[in-house]
């Protein structure tokens, strides 16, 4: 059992604050709301802006109600990143000379002024709920929603709430940390090796010409354009979780080329987000040990290797193929690091034995495509003992947390979104009692260490999974283009995750996932999981 | 490999000879026909108050296998690791006196539990299966051993890894071989396309193989019905629910139904023209059988728990380990959380749902159902035996009566405490035959007793 350690409060000094939680330790409800992504709303003829992901004021408001109604004590609504589209507009470019530049912050206030007026009546909600109680809200930058850490943008955003003084803030920390440093909620853009991490968070700032301007990160150069011409033929896109599900549908639909360098940041960020999905739901404490891959003989494969890790069905086959042909792999491969090689054979593995065993919820693929096949073991961790391939996105964990602590308390739950898929079934996060206390899923990089939970609490907002598509196509004989177009955000089910800590008093219990849904009469509920289909 | 037995009981045998099979017998997996019926009279409408009396209790080391009985005696399988720390195993087949308790003979073997999900490596899983002289076996890394039935003598014997290129699955070989004829039908998974195998059960020569083992085998008992004019081998696994010839092993038609994970450890159930199947991480078919000719439609399903759109909207019965029942126009059944649900056999729709008879609604929870009469007796995994009627109306527990200390592993809390039962009992000759992790156990079900 880890113990409760030291706590570090640092007073709130005014509304953008840092992100330590003034509290009385543990006696507050924690509830993580990720990636709204409120945007423009709707344009001049009542239409919804193609950047607008946030059309669900209807399901929001009742869900508030509720949130309330179920009187658990004072709360922690913790608002996780990517709650505003700050990232594009449709009106403010924020477009500079210098690529890397992005919106001062004149511009990035104009922006959330749009973004404000549209949503007035969920930020009213909010601030409603902020000034019931003793409850509060925070709001978690991320990388859609960064220019939050510029101090004006930060200070017009709480003000846009409504609530008392100080019920409503900016975790300027870039994350927020409970008072006794046991939860930490982060977006999860600045996990490793994602292209949209910023390098200097939480100052994601740069000063030009005695302008400070938003940092736009590799990610935002190379891949915003195409996500923004995606998501102006498809509206659905960015719907899909996880997202970057969304991009291989929309590769396929648009049998896209030429993307030049960018293709290898595409190739890049979806090989490594797969990777660190969970591909399983082992049921005991990890009985299992890592197989030790032939790194030299990966390698020896050249460029394809990378080819060789996605599954012949995979959407972005094609576009691999290509890079491979041109020589454009090459350098992608001769970058990685060992570590990274391993990442990928773990994720081989995973996906094989996924198919072997039609793991769909895991993988997101079709159970019942083409197997890949392994890296090649070293002989002493050949046999189904070891199949511990989660392994590497553990240790990214680790090592994450690690720099998260600091030499603080030992961080026991780490809540996180960004992707929008939701971990599978974490409601059965349930601690276990045989010879010690430990969580049965989440960061488990040590045999029979006690490690701490780590969760996706998904969006709020509507999202279909690859295999919702895949089914809602094949029903219909629709290509991935005529998909894309056929479906509107309005028609995924209505059903929306979030995450909720109780109130602990020494050791955070397990965090649930939990979800609005609309009910059999067409009302809201808090469920346990969705179970709709895409509408027609 | 060797065999361990006592000079008192080949003594006894000597004398005594082979016992013949009784229609009251439990001689495999849900009885005989692996109906989950019993078949005979006098057993008792309430339980007393002080509990079942007890007939025998006898040491056993672990497992999940459940107990056969037949000819006199009690089959079971059980394993045990001399080096707690190691994935070493000895594997055992024992034959007790039906009667007394007594330890019969053993026969022990080595295997290593390797590659298993650890946690629940303690033991075999499938059900003996007896057939006159012999009795048939197996580990779980794929042991298959016929056993002389009068001193654990071994016939014949396979190592599915070994002989076939089995790939064991995480939670070991389960398919309790079924003899049909003079074939003995096994659950395989070998390669190439050897899921499915039958032997000769005299002497284990091959007679067929069928079915790919590009998918794994999964976990459940196959059965053999007669629908559509014929003997049909209802092989239910992971991928498909197969109908093969068992004489031959041509597949007469298959019904894709994918099963997340694998894992199927039901049965498949079948009456008057329907054959259910369910699991909770692939969700539930009904089919309908034609009845001209050997084929099969599927009639409704209800999505499994891995299911994107699972929900409680969908959501029919999604058991894990429990065998439902088709009883008239109604399905009844436990699902992977341990409420016991009744379904209308037509539709698919949920009559009603109780959580009475395990207690508490929690994850992997399990009952074993066995017709009596009009009323059934179920073994919950919280270690209870309960009388009870079901009905299109509900459930109604007519008596309860602790059975035996849960010992299996369990890795979530349950308020019944941190251990399961999961072995199925027999019920033979006006008894019940359970074990446990710690010993096996006979208690009379007799109304006068």
């Amino acid at each position: 059992m880890v113990t409760v350690g030291c706590v570090a409060v640092i007073s709130l000094v005014s509304a953008v604050s840092t992100g330590v939680q003034s509290q009385e330790r543990g006696s507050r409800r924690i509830v993580v709301l990720s990636d709204l992504h409120m945007g423009e709303g709707r344009g001049a003829g009542g239409e919804w802006s193609p950047h607008e992901d946030f059309r669900w004021a209807d399901d929001f408001h009742p869900f508030l109600t509720a949130l309330a109604a179920e009187d658990r004590g004072p709360t922690d609504l913790i608002l996780n990143g990517d709650t505003f589209e700050l990232a594009r507009s449709s009106e403010i470019a924020c477009e500079h000379t210098d690529p890397a530049l992005g919106c001062t912050q004149t511009e990035a206030l104009a922006r959330l002024e749009r973004v404000l007026t549209a949503h007035a009546s969920e930020l009213a909600a909010l601030g409603d709920f902020a000034g019931s109680g003793d409850n509060r809200v925070v709001l978690v930058p991320g990388e859609e929603d960064a220019a939050l850490l510029f101090p004006e943008v930060g200070v017009r955003a709480v003000a846009a709430f409504g609530a008392p003084p100080g019920r409503v803030r900016v975790a300027t920390d870039g994350l927020w940390r409970s008072a006794d440093g046991r939860v930490v909620v982060e977006h999860g853009h600045q996990f490793e090796s994602r292209s949209d991490r910023f390098e200097s968070w939480p100052l994601p700032f740069v000063e030009r010409d005695g302008q400070r301007h938003l940092m736009r990160t590799s990610g935002q150069r190379m891949l915003q354009p195409l996500v923004e011409t995606y998501e102006a033929q498809f509206s659905v896109v960015d719907n899909v979780a996880d997202e970057m599900a969304g991009w291989r549908f929309a590769l396929a639909a648009t049998e896209t080329d030429g993307l030049g360098d960018a293709a290898m940041v595409i190739l890049r960020e979806l090989l490594f987000r797969f990777s660190w999905q969970q591909f399983r739901m082992d049921l005991d404490r990890g009985d299992v040990k890592p197989p030790d891959w032939q790194v030299a003989h990966a390698r020896a494969a050249g460029a394809e290797f990378l080819l060789a890790t996605l599954p012949d069905d995979d959407r972005l086959r094609p576009l691999a193929a290509r890079a491979l042909d041109d020589g454009r792999l090459d350098a992608l491969m001769a970058a990685l690091s060992d570590d990274e090689v391993r990442a990928l054979c773990d994720y081989r593995a995973a996906v094989r034995r996924a198919r072997r065993r039609f793991e769909r919820i895991l993988s997101q693929l079709d159970p019942t495509g083409p197997p890949l096949t392994e890296c090649v073991r070293t002989p002493a961790s050949t046999g189904p003992t070891f199949d511990y391939f989660w392994q590497s996105r553990d240790r990214m964990f680790v090592r994450h947390l690690d720099q998260r602590r600091d030499g603080g308390p030992v961080i026991a739950v780490l809540v996180h979104g960004h992707t929008h898929l939701a971990d599978y079934r974490q409601g059965n996060f349930t601690r276990v009692e045989a010879g010690g206390t430990y969580v049965v899923d989440g960061c488990a990089p040590v045999r029979d260490a006690a490690p701490p939970v780590v969760i996706n609490g998904g969006a709020w907002r509507r999202t279909a999974t690859p295999v919702q598509l895949d089914r809602f196509a094949a029903a219909r004989g629709l290509s991935d283009r005529a998909l894309l177009e056929a479906v509107r955000p309005e028609q995924l089910p209505p059903c929306y995750s979030f995450v909720e800590i109780a109130p602990y008093a020494a050791v955070p219990g397990p965090p649930a996932l939990r979800y609005w849904r609309e009910d059999q009469d067409g009302g809201g509920m808090m469920a346990g999981g969705c179970g709709r289909r895409i509408a027609e | 490999m060797k065999r361990v037995a006592s000079w008192f009981t080949f003594a006894l045998l000597c004398v005594c000879g082979s016992a013949p099979l009784h229609a009251t017998d439990w001689p495999e997996w849900r009885g005989a026909g692996r109906l989950g019926v019993v078949n005979e009279s006098g057993l008792v409408d309430v339980f007393p108050d002080t509990g079942l009396p007890v007939a025998w209790r006898t040491p056993i080391h672990s497992g999940y296998s459940g107990p056969a009985v037949a000819a006199g005696r009690v089959f079971i399988t059980d394993a045990r690791r001399p080096d707690p720390r190691s994935t070493a195993v000895v594997e055992r087949a024992l034959a007790i006196d039906e009667e007394t308790g007594a330890l019969l003979w053993a026969h022990e073997w080595e295997t290593d539990y390797a590659g298993l999900q650890l946690v629940y490596a303690i033991g075999p899983r499938a059900t003996p299966t007896v057939d006159g002289d012999r009795v048939y076996v197996l580990g779980a890394m794929g042991n298959l051993l016929a056993l002389a039935v009068s001193d654990g003598r071994v016939l014949w014997e396979k190592d599915y890894a070994a002989d076939f290129n089995t790939a064991v699955p995480s939670w070991g070989m389960s398919g309790a071989p079924l003899v049909d004829g003079d074939r003995l039908i096994c659950l395989v998974g070998g390669e190439p396309d050897a899921k499915m195998m039958a032997f000769d059960k005299y002497t284990g020569e091959e007679i067929w193989r069928a079915l790919s083992s590009d998918w794994e085998p999964g976990y459940s008992q196959p059965i053999i019905i007669e629908a559509g004019g014929a003997r049909q081998l209802i092989a239910w696994h992971p991928r498909d629910i197969s109908s093969l010839n068992p004489e031959t092993g041509e597949i007469y038609w298959e019904v894709r139904h994918i099963v997340d994970m694998g894992i199927n450890p039901a049965t498949a159930v079948f009456s008057d023209r329907y054959l259910f199947v369910t699991s909770q991480y692939g969700g539930a078919r009904m089919l309908v059988l034609d009845q001209d000719s050997p084929g099969a439609r599927v009639l409704w399903e209800g999505v499994g728990e891995s299911d994107p759109e699972y929900g409680f909207d969908f959501n029919t019965l999604n058991s894990v380990i429990s065998t439902p029942v088709i009883a008239g126009n109604h399905v009844y059944g436990v699902d992977g959380h341990g409420v016991l649900r009744c379904l209308d056999l037509a539709t698919g729709r949920r009559l009603w749902e109780t959580e009475d008879l395990i207690g508490e609604s929690t994850n992997w929870a399990t009952a074993f159902f066995v017709r009596y009469g009009d009323r059934y007796f179920i073994n919950t995994d919280t270690g209870d035996l309960v009388i009870a009627e079901l009905s299109p109306d509900g459930y109604t527990e007519i008596s309860r009566t602790p059975l035996i200390e849960p010992t299996h592993p369990y890795v979530r809390r349950r308020q019944s405490g941190t251990a399961v039962n999961w072995s199925h009992p027999a019920y033979a000759n006006r008894h019940i035959v359970a074990r446990n992790d710690k010993e096996i156990v006979r208690l009379s079900l007799a109304k006068e007793s």
